[in-house]
């Protein structure tokens, strides 16, 4: 059962108005089908391209970075994502999944965990939230389509995640590993870029109190 | 953009001994937080903790020299 947390005005390119969205934390089954009957399909056909520009590359060309390279060109890095794998491993109060809605559409997703340590903070184990996974609808991409539906749904789910983080006593610290093409996103924020990290083959982000305290400002 | 996520609409009286509240507030000012903040991390990492060892997993704390290992059991 979803419980409903904020609404935003949100004008839709699209629909050419400004749409009620909704924040709600919790996904209920009807979500997780839309989220297969409406994405899967499109995230498919860009999975699908990703592979056929990386195999018309010259043999040599062919690395990890090529293929990140690709899979940010068309816009689905995260097309393996199961979303529905994703709500069913939750461990109690250790995550927590939030959605965007228009309507019943499911416009973005992102999914935390309360039990990572802060990698900026000088005292060991300092807790953080986590931002396990972030994904917009793939309309909402502009790899994808051009101009998107919606913009500015990655900054209300971020903003979501440092909110909980000071509600927990966390001061804001809140960090992730972005998909390649998405790290732009992230220093523009305030992130602060701690580099490669081998275990996940990303770059981590985090946010220290003051810079969230300025996103959240802002 | 703060906006207002969590419901805390559950309440709880703890009992503690005066040992015990020591070591809370020990632990909330090393951590920088709240009392309750730290009893909600522990809940946390407890249920986390449960939860790989129910599935087979060992839960083992290694010397900082890595000379010892020891099994920590999971009441």
């Amino acid at each position: 059962m979803t419980s409903h947390l904020a609404t935003y005005e949100v004008y839709s390119h699209d629909f050419d108005e400004v749409r009620r969205i909704d924040l709600v934390e919790d996904l209920e089954d009807k979500h997780l089908e839309s989220v297969k009957r409406e994405w899967s399909p499109r995230l498919d056909v860009c999975r699908a391209r990703t592979v056929l520009a990386f195999c018309a590359l010259p043999t040599k060309k062919q690395n990890e970075q090529a293929w990140r390279e690709k899979e940010g060109r068309f816009g689905a890095p995260d097309s393996h994502w199961d979303w529905n794998y994703k709500k069913q491993s939750m461990l109690g109060s250790v995550h927590r999944i939030f959605a965007l809605l228009d309507g019943e559409s499911v416009e973005a997703l992102m999914r935390i965990d309360l039990s990572k340590p802060s990698r900026i903070q000088p005292t060991p184990y300092t807790p953080i939230v986590y931002v396990d996974y972030l994904a917009v609808a793939p309309w909402n991409r502009p790899p994808i389509q051009s101009p998107p539906r919606f913009k500015g749904f990655g900054s209300i789910l971020l903003g979501t995640a440092v909110s909980i983080s000071v509600e927990e006593g966390m001061d804001g610290r809140c960090g992730l590993h972005p998909l390649t093409q998405s790290e732009g996103f992230y220093l523009r924020v305030g992130m602060e870029d701690l580099g490669f990290d081998p275990t996940c083959k990303l770059n981590y982000f985090e946010f220290s109190p003051d810079a969230a305290r300025k996103f959240l400002e802002a | 953009m703060k906006i207002k996520v969590t419901k805390r609409d559950r309440s709880l009286v703890l009992n503690l001994s005066k040992r015990e509240m020591s070591a809370l507030e020990q632990l909330a000012e090393r951590k920088g937080q709240t009392k309750s903040a730290v009893l909600r991390q522990a809940l946390r990492l407890y249920e986390s903790l449960d939860a790989r060892v129910s599935q087979g997993a060992r839960l083992v704390l290694e010397a900082p020299d890595k000379r010892e290992k020891a099994e920590v059991l999971l009441l």
